[in-house]
């Protein structure tokens, strides 16, 4: 060791001197500091140009490049495009902001990654790419979980044939059209989307039970009663307010046009009908008897058993008698 | 019982409607083959008829809406009627049936069920589940109380409880809102639930009849006077009072002399 010489000053070493050894070159302490700013290297942190040593500082200012992403210098791994240079991690997607490690194309002259590429000139040219290959779609799209796709990636559940653009999506799988006329699906009448769950059948049509509800008030029914008119359902209150009292037979409504009101309800014509033999009642040829708010022909009521006509007598006589009652209150 | 041909040109030549009323026939075993083929069969009239039973084979005739069994024989009805699923109309009135079967109450589409002048002391278990049931006749049965099925029906509007032997209402009839005709004339009632008032029964479009029950003397006095004024009894302080003195009648003395009841015959108990 006492050999050599100090690399900057060419002296040689006292006996107990420390020494700063690297690779083989040594320095006394003293003589190893940033040849820019003299001073010690910090953290014994140094960067060579040509041969000198600089601390990380005057290393930067002089020599280091500047990213062109956050305008900080560069150490390190060094990104070089378009004479610019970047920190790896600045170097991004100009749509998604990503870093571009996997590659990058140029955008309308930005480096972007090659899926935001392809989305935008899809976009551009109102196209889709498909959700499996990232590639435009040319021809007509299949949706398929909300996402599109090209047709051809996909047979049909059932018969594994190619699907076309028209395959139909149930329960998570796709089919052919044939196929699909085979499930029996029920479409709902208000929103025309397919029912995979629970259905309301109701005026000859299916529907989501959520999406079945008055036309006037638009509540759901949930269960409660609901009234019809030219194939419209409505609550029970809006019917009444809009179209009177409904048929207490068929619960539609009389359109007045051919109704009968009797005992507090409403029939129309045609469904005003003898309780007992079903016989229409409606003109005043046919006389009727009324046991329980209800209408009951004559020759009905001549058929019953002995017992209960004698029953229905009582009923008939006190119905009599609170008929006279009121009719003495007035 | 012999095929009758008159019968069978009636049903061939029908289109939606079929009536068999009064033609003495015991038995339309043979006739639900040809009757499932009328097209579009929604109302099937069979009153005044000699039926004891009804085949498990009436649910062949599936678009069936009205079935009217008014007037027959029937000791029981089978549980096949749950598979008319859009059976809205059924008329047992006037039978002989003593309960109905088991599971009863899956028809989905029942609005209007007459069981009038039957022999029946309880409902199925099941029978809450008829929703959508509107109107339901009871009367000249033999309920001791009123089934706790019949006041789950949220839906319904009209219930004849008449000629029972009811000693008391429940309280429960208050939360069926929608009750617009309550008859429960002939029975043993001598109070009435202040839950009553709860109900749209003293709108005056509305029916309350209840004559012919030995009532408290107040309340029969207010009842003679109307529902309206009926209701704002009930809800009375003077009310309260008689309720706590006064107790129903004893269940025992509370059953009529109904051995003369027609449908009495063929009993099977």
């Amino acid at each position: 060791m006492t050999s050599s010489l100090c690399a900057i000053c060419r002296e040689g070493f006292a006996p107990n001197e420390s020494v700063v050894n690297a690779n083989g070159v040594h320095w006394h302490q003293g003589c190893f500091v940033c040849v820019q700013c003299l001073q010690p290297f910090p953290d014994g942190l140094f960067f060579e140009h040509e041969g000198r040593k600089y601390c990380q500082e005057d290393y930067e200012l002089l020599f280091a490049p500047i990213c062109s992403g956050c305008g900080q210098y560069i150490i390190g791994r060094i990104f070089t495009h378009k004479n610019s240079k970047w920190h790896p991690k600045c170097f991004t997607c100009y749509i998604c902001g990503d870093e571009l490690n996997g590659g990058f194309v140029k955008y309308q002259g930005n480096p972007t990654c090659k899926p935001c590429a392809a989305r935008a000139r899809a976009a551009a040219d109102s196209k889709y790419l498909c959700a499996r290959c990232n590639h435009i779609i040319d021809t007509e799209h299949l949706t398929f979980k909300g996402e599109p796709y090209h047709p051809h990636h996909f047979d049909c559940f059932d018969c594994h044939r190619p699907l076309t653009h028209r395959a139909k999506e149930l329960h998570s799988h796709l089919f052919c059209l044939p196929c699909y006329d085979t499930k029996e699906i029920s479409v709902c009448a208000a929103c025309k989307k397919p029912i995979e769950g629970r259905a309301v059948s109701a005026i000859d049509k299916k529907w989501h039970p959520e999406h079945f509800v008055c036309a006037h008030c638009e509540k759901p029914f949930a269960g409660e009663r609901f009234y019809e008119n030219k194939g419209m359902a409505y609550c029970e209150p809006h019917y009444k307010k809009l179209f009177g009292d409904p048929c207490f037979y068929c619960c539609q409504s009389t359109h007045n046009a051919a109704e009968v009101s009797q005992f507090g309800k409403t029939w129309c014509e045609e469904h005003f009908l003898c309780h007992g033999c079903d016989g229409i009642l409606k003109s005043s040829s046919v006389k009727f008897l009324e046991v329980d708010l209800q209408p009951f022909c004559k020759k009905c009521y001549g058929k019953l058993p002995e017992e209960y006509k004698k029953r229905l007598k009582k009923l008939f006589d006190s119905v009599e008698k609170r008929k006279e009652k009121s009719s003495k209150k007035r | 019982m012999s095929f009758n041909k008159s019968i069978k040109k009636i049903i061939d030549e029908a289109d939606g409607e079929v009536d068999l009323c009064d033609r003495a026939i015991s038995d339309i075993t043979e006739y639900i083959s040809p009757l499932s083929r009328v097209s579009h069969l929604t109302r099937l009239t069979l009153s005044h008829n000699k039926l004891t039973n009804l085949p498990t084979t009436i649910s062949e005739i599936k678009g069936l809406e009205a079935l009217n069994l008014f007037n027959n024989h029937l000791e029981s009805l089978p549980l096949s009627i749950n598979d008319l699923q859009k059976l809205k109309h059924l008329n047992v009135a006037v039978n002989r049936l003593w309960e109905l079967p088991r599971g009863f109450g899956a028809c989905p589409m029942l609005q209007v069920l007459d069981i009038t002048y039957n022999n029946l002391t309880e409902l199925p278990n099941n029978f809450h589940y008829l929703n959508t049931l509107r109107a339901l006749y009871l009367g000249d049965n033999d309920f001791k109380v009123v089934p706790q099925e019949v006041t789950r029906l949220k839906n319904l509007q009209i219930l004849s409880l008449r000629d029972n032997h009811l000693t008391e209402l429940p309280p429960a009839i208050g939360q069926m809102s929608k009750l617009t005709e309550l008859l429960i004339q002939n029975n043993f009632l001598t109070t009435l639930p202040i839950e009553l008032t709860q109900t749209d029964l003293a709108n005056p479009k509305n029916v309350f009849r209840a004559d012919g029950n030995p009532f408290q003397d107040e309340l029969q006095r207010h009842i003679e006077t109307g529902v309206a004024q009926t209701f704002q009894f009930l809800k009375s302080a003077e009310y309260a009072k008689i309720l706590e003195n006064t107790s129903p009648v004893d269940q025992s003395n509370a059953t009529k002399d109904k051995t003369l009841k027609k449908s009495r015959k063929g009993q099977k108990k």
